[in-house]
């Protein structure tokens, strides 16, 4: 492995005006789902935090709780100013309640596996960029593909290598009421978009 | 985008490019058809420019379609289809006829909203001919199932092998010790092994020992489980199955060895075996237990004489 | 005679913000909660007779703050100024007696005017 210029990690400041700008994004994701379901949408406060790569996959089990050994996940990656990939983490449960909440009968083929995937689709999508509209960064995605069904987290975030040592990490989750079904959304940012990251997130607080 | 080409170059790109492109209004009305389109579906793109997809093509998922379009609209962000959960979204000949080995056109598409130049809402949709990826990953996901059947498989016998056979026992041992339910494990071992080796050889040793799996697999149920857990050694998994049972399974068994010797070349060479029966209690607390038992057993029935079945008791 | 200011959000960044872009001439006495509960005590000590008031929060959150004024009978003016901007969001806070929902982002002259549709502040 070649020589590598460690990243700093975000300071305070930096933190704070992320959070707010993270807030922002995850707004606009849960009323695109608002829009989408017809039905209350709760939020939670985003947490942020650098991890390495040995304890990265720990730190999401931490704060997806839940000692089930059963989760479906959908990996989607993103690219062009901010790069990274994120996941998006349902219980078991909620899973179920999809199709009835999106209004799909049987009838129309819709398996269980698409809906997860176009859910993640839009949550990731509307969340991250409202990231990106906020720090005025360009951010284009991948198709979302699935990481598994009815798996331990270990198995969803499994990689073969991993070619860096740190990233940050953000978790939001949404709660959809009266309705078992739950999303974690987190999302890995790789060290080369910290540099792009800070410079947004310096004219958001500008112009803010 | 920078854009040093004129309309007329950019146009062309779109028209020839190795991708379908089309895009459509919210009524799913047929505003631009490339040559990929034209070409894969025979529809030249004057006949459809202007009417309705569906009306074109009735057997497109429709409802589905219209959603989807909406749901993009609605919500300003692309959306995707992957081959892996619908395999097409036209139904298109695929370009692999002598090799492929598939009947279909495999696709991935994408759902871009955008402004018209009127400002009215359309969606283009672009089709990937993804079929040469998804013949690979279906014959990657063949030979990884080839590969894990035969890491769990006696290469001699076919038989499954002994790490397999404790990893399934120890599955079925904590079902039924959570949620109840009756569980027998018996052993097998024929009689003066070493004698056959010693007398006809090692490749009628095999044979005997191919044969009598087989024999054994004609008569074991569809639940349970057969494994070599030695040379001449072999356990069988009997789920649902008390002493009882198990008892009379295991003197089929016993009599069907002794009853068929097996031929090699010329020879007709007589097999029995001793075989241990051990039933799950709810005293026993793991699987290794459990198969201790059924050993303890199967050495009281080498001890009585070979050649007959013993159930374990606890003074044993 | 100054207003009693209450300015609620989990977000240092964001009360900053707020700070930076209240109107210069309004006479306030401003007071900080991080969180609902902080909110609450403040109000209970009359520090609030206009809030700005963020709806995702930890310990308790803005829906809970307006619950909590509602409940125990406080008499205060309350914007809610937050990023769920879903419609439901918007019909909740008003349903539980606010007066406005600013979006987030905001700036100086939403906030402005927000606050004349309250008549908590007019220029001039």
């Amino acid at each position: 492995m070649g020589f590598t210029v460690k990243v700093e990690p975000l300071n305070e400041e930096e933190n704070e005006i992320l959070q707010e700008v993270i807030n922002i994004g995850m707004g606009q994701a849960g009323a695109s789902l608002a829009k989408l379901l017809d039905i209350f949408v709760n939020l939670s406060v985003p947490r942020v935090s650098w991890v390495n790569d040995d304890d990265f996959v720990s730190k999401v089990g931490e704060l997806v709780e839940g000692s089930d050994d059963s989760w479906a996940g959908v990996r989607q990656a993103f690219y062009n100013q901010l790069e990274g990939e994120a996941f998006a983490i349902y219980g078991a449960n909620g899973c179920q309640q999809l199709s009835g909440l999106m209004g799909y009968d049987e009838s129309e083929g819709m398996a269980q596996e698409e809906l997860l995937l176009d859910i993640t689709n839009i949550l990731i999508g509307a969340c991250l960029m409202g990231v990106a509209k906020q720090i005025g960064k360009q951010l284009d995605f991948a198709a979302p593909t699935l990481a598994g069904i009815d798996k331990p987290i270990e198995e969803l975030l499994y990689s073969r290598d991993r070619e860096w040592d740190q990233c940050l990490l953000i978790e939001v989750n949404f709660h959809l009421e009266e309705s078992n079904f739950s999303c974690h959304l987190v999302m890995l940012m790789s060290e080369a978009s910290i540099d792009q990251l800070r410079s947004g997130l310096l004219s958001f607080m500008e112009s803010y | 985008m920078t854009a040093a080409l004129g309309d007329n170059s950019l146009g062309f790109i779109i028209d020839r490019v190795d991708v379908g492109i089309l895009v459509v209004t919210e009524n799913l009305e047929v505003v631009l058809w490339n040559r990929f389109m034209e070409a894969n579906s025979k529809v030249a793109a004057e006949t459809i420019v202007g009417k309705n997809l569906l009306e074109s093509f009735p057997d497109l998922p429709g409802k589905w379609l219209e959603k989807k379009v909406r749901s993009v609209q609605l919500l300003n962000n692309f959306a995707f289809t992957s081959w892996q959960q619908r395999p097409y979204l036209f139904h298109f000949k695929h370009h692999r006829p002598i090799t492929g080995g598939v009947t279909h056109m495999y696709q991935n598409c994408t759902f871009i909203p955008f402004e018209g130049s009127d400002g009215e809402s359309l969606v283009c949709i672009t089709l990937f001919d993804v079929t040469d990826t998804a013949i690979s990953h279906r014959e990657v996901q063949q030979a990884h199932a080839d590969l894990e059947e035969l890491s769990h498989r006696d290469p001699l016998t076919g038989v499954y092998n002994r790490r397999f056979m404790e990893a399934e026992l120890n599955k079925e041992f904590k079902r039924v010790a959570r949620y109840g339910g009756k569980l027998s494990v018996l052993f097998l071992d024929l009689d003066f092994f070493k004698k056959v080796n010693d007398t006809y050889g090692h490749q009628a040793g095999d044979q005997v020992l191919i044969e009598v799996t087989q024999r054994i697999n004609d008569i074991t149920r569809t639940t349970d489980f057969l494994a070599r857990y030695g040379g001449e050694e072999f356990a069988i998994i009997l789920p649902e199955t008390d002493t009882t049972g198990g008892l009379i399974f295991a003197n089929r068994v016993r009599e069907v060895i002794e009853k068929t010797p097996v031929h090699f070349g010329e020879h007709v060479i007589p097999v029995t075996a001793s075989l241990g029966l051990s039933e799950y209690d709810d005293g026993i607390e793991s699987y290794d237990a459990l198969l201790d038992q059924s050993d303890k057993a199967l050495y009281m029935a080498k001890k009585q004489g070979r050649n007959c079945v013993v159930c374990f008791v606890p003074d044993m | 005679m100054s207003i009693a200011l209450l300015i609620v959000d989990d977000s240092g960044f964001s009360r900053k913000a707020m700070l930076k872009s209240l109107p210069e001439a309004w006479d306030v006495d401003i007071t900080q909660a991080t969180n609902g509960e902080e909110a609450l005590e403040a109000l209970r000590k009359g520090l609030g007779e206009v809030v700005l008031l963020d709806l995702t929060m930890p310990v308790l959150d803005g829906f809970g703050v307006l619950e909590g004024i509602r409940d125990e009978g406080i008499e205060a003016k309350v914007v809610v100024v937050s990023a769920d901007i879903q419609p439901k969001a918007k019909l909740r806070v008003i349903s539980l007696g606010a007066l406005a929902f600013l979006q987030k982002p905001f700036n100086k002259e939403s906030l402005a005017a927000t606050l004349a549709e309250c008549g908590v502040y007019s220029e001039g």
